[in-house]
């Protein structure tokens, strides 16, 4: 009987790579200065869009309405400018040989990590505001669902280039290879 | 006529047939996003105002179509770089997607009318994730993307030839009888048919009305008024009838249905047939199964019946109502079928581990507890105190949430991890670690303060999450399955 070129070495638990030991990359200063002219963007517009709404209809102008709607909208963007900024603060993603890891959410604190062997395919993408800070996202698919599985935000055009073509090359040659 | 073998290793556009087509989608498009405004300008328009408004509302929709197919054309190129699909697009919002030429499955060639006429021909990619973006070509010469096809291909046939396949597994058959068709039937869920049916005989009474001036309703309180000074027999009758009704429709459809139900396994692939009049053929290859479950209602449950619901790549796109669900006639048929997705023995949930208790606590404190309050306020401006009963709600879900946590049982090993849970009904999930796709773990503060995390393993079809495990437990078992994972190297499909 020919032997097969097997090995079946003992894996001490201690030295599995453990994810509590990752450092992870904060997201670029840039990023919060492009978060908070979007916000405030968005924030023009629908306050433009609530002033007009009482403005020209006439029947919304009832004054505890007005308060009522006013108190809400300041409350709301109170709320989603606060959770922008612990949220950039807490973001960061981190690459090892064999695993994106992307951590987000300023409520709930969620790890999201993902095998290079299971991705299917990566796209870099920069809207406006991203592009005048040099700014790009790097969303990272695996199979099935709607969406990609986690976008990494608020890196720089390079960095984001240079971590698609990172992944793209360990996908074609095996992530052994790396 | 001769053509030319385009080289994709430089970027190519579409065929210039493909501006008329993205016109038209354009338009349809463009027509999705304004359809209330033209609604608007439409109706508020009155009667002999001039025509020139429709026409100037119709080429500036129509310049709009125009000029953002030429966009969309324009910003598009396609090439093959470094055994990677790469397609640029997007003008302001520019976007590269890049797909591995390995994880693409199938290449389809699709023809329309409109593009038949032009010779071009619609590329669609089978990888398992690119429906998800825009990675469609609508309009590539029939030549060339016939040559498109073949590179693509070739790809995977060498690869897939030097990894070579599974052994085949061995042969399972299994059918339903008369019996098991009456047993599901009876075990189904009833409430559901009697509102379908409920539905549909309004419907029809109306539609009597309407078309013959049949006074259904009239009908129906003649008879039922005769019955109105004895209401012990009226609600006897109407009771007796409900379930007689709703029972018999539930037979009915479940016999058309699942009528002369086959299933067999052949190599790599579950063969399932079924139905009366609509007869079904489908074939599920074993390796594209991401989750296996099988669950029962309180009754099935207790006379041993089971529906089987295999997740497979793609079922997310899925009506619910359209996924195939296998009926079971027994436990036993469910652990037998199972074997040939993960090898591992179905777990006792008795010797299974659990969950923390702060699980049901949570529950109860932050949603059971503030929609008890909101249901019993709203109740009061009608029915002043007397809503404070509805307070009686919150022990109820509090039971409900701590048998659900009680119920909640999971077992772990080298192959995967198999879940059982359930409120009154019962749940088995099997998840084997090489079909992941990823790992995740939330914590809220609560969990945060308590060491406490939420672990969530994803898959093409699906997701298992192990809710409130301790930290410590969370993080060795992400790592221990991401070692798994990564270090296979195993094909996930």
């Amino acid at each position: 009987m020919q032997v097969m070129d097997f090995s079946n070495n003992i894996v001490e638990v201690d030295d599995i790579p453990a994810i509590e030991e990752v450092t992870f990359k904060p997201l670029e200063d840039n990023y919060l200065l492009a978060i908070r002219i979007a916000f405030g963007i968005n924030f023009l517009l629908a306050g433009a869009a609530l002033i007009a709404g009482f403005v020209f209809i006439t029947k919304l102008q009832i004054p505890w309405l007005m308060y009522l709607a006013g108190g809400l909208f300041a409350g709301l963007s109170l709320l989603i400018w606060v959770g922008n900024n612990l949220n950039y603060r807490y973001s960061g993603y981190a690459l090892r040989q064999k695993d994106v890891l992307y951590r987000s959410g300023w409520f709930v604190h969620k790890t999201n990590v993902l095998p290079i062997n299971r991705i299917q395919h990566i796209s870099v993408q920069s809207g406006p505001i991203e592009r005048r800070f040099g700014l790009a996202s790097v969303s990272i698919f695996t199979a099935g669902g709607s969406s990609a599985d986690f976008t990494i935000k608020g890196i720089t055009d390079k960095t984001a280039n240079q971590v698609k073509d990172w992944l793209s090359e360990l996908i074609k040659t095996g992530t052994d290879e790396a | 006529m001769k053509h030319d073998t385009p080289d994709f290793s430089v970027p190519q556009r579409q065929s210039a047939a493909a501006i008329v087509i993205l016109i038209a989608k354009s338009g349809v498009q463009i027509a999705k996003s304004l359809w209330p405004i033209l609604l608007v300008t439409l109706l508020r328009s009155k009667k002999g105002s001039s025509p020139d408004k429709y026409l100037y509302i119709i080429i500036g929709f129509a310049a709009l179509s125009v000029g953002y197919a030429i966009i969309r054309f324009l910003f598009y190129r396609y090439y093959i770089q470094n055994n990677s699909l790469v397609i640029q697009t997007g003008w302001l919002q520019k976007k590269t997607l890049s797909i591995p030429l390995q994880s693409i499955q199938a290449v389809h060639l699709e023809q329309n009318l409109w593009q038949q006429a032009f010779g071009v021909s619609k590329v669609t990619f089978d990888s398992a994730g690119t429906e998800k973006v825009e990675a469609k070509m609508e309009a590539i010469n029939v030549y060339t993307a016939e040559q498109l096809k073949q590179v693509l291909l070739q790809y995977k046939i060498t690869t897939d030839t030097a990894e070579g396949r599974d052994a085949a597994r061995p042969p399972v058959q299994y059918n339903l009888t008369i019996v098991d068709l009456l047993k599901l039937s009876l075990s189904a869920n009833h409430l559901e048919a009697f509102l379908i049916l409920f539905v549909l005989s309004i419907n029809i009474l109306d539609d009597l009305r309407k078309a013959f001036e049949f006074d259904g309703w009239g009908w129906m309180e003649s008879i039922f008024g005769d019955m109105k000074d004895n209401m012990v027999a009226l609600f006897s009758v109407v009771i007796l009838l409900v379930v007689v009704v709703s029972v018999g429709f539930s037979v009915i459809r479940v016999f058309i249905k699942y009528y002369d139900f086959k299933m067999d396994s052949g190599g790599h692939q579950w063969r399932v047939s079924f139905g009366l009049f609509n007869r079904q053929q489908r074939i599920i290859p074993i390796p594209k199964i991401q989750l296996f479950s099988w669950h029962a209602n309180y009754v099935r449950r207790k006379i041993n019946f089971w529906m089987l619901d295999l997740k497979t790549l793609g079922d997310e796109k899925v009506q619910p109502k359209q996924r195939l669900k296998i009926p079971l006639t027994g436990f036993q048929s469910a652990v037998n079928i199972a074997a040939s997705y993960q090898q591992s023995p179905v777990f006792d949930p008795a010797q299974g581990a659990g969950i923390e208790p702060a699980y049901w606590q949570r529950r109860t404190l932050m949603v059971s507890l503030p929609v008890t309050i909101f249901v019993a306020a709203f109740a009061a401006i009608w029915l002043q105190w007397q809503a404070l009963c509805l307070l009686a709600l919150l022990p109820v879900w509090a039971l409900q949430n701590f048998m659900r946590y009680q119920n909640f049982k999971w077992f772990a090993n080298h192959e995967g991890v198999q879940l059982h849970k359930g409120l009154w009904g019962r749940e088995y999930k099997l998840l084997v670690w090489k079909k992941i796709q990823q790992v995740s773990y939330a914590q809220s503060p609560y969990q945060r303060r308590h060491q406490l995390a939420t672990l969530q393993f994803t898959t093409a079809a699906g997701a298992v999450t192990l809710p409130y495990l301790p930290l410590e437990v969370c993080r060795r078992m992400v790592n221990g399955v991401l070692y798994t994972v990564e270090s296979a190297n195993e094909k996930w499909m």
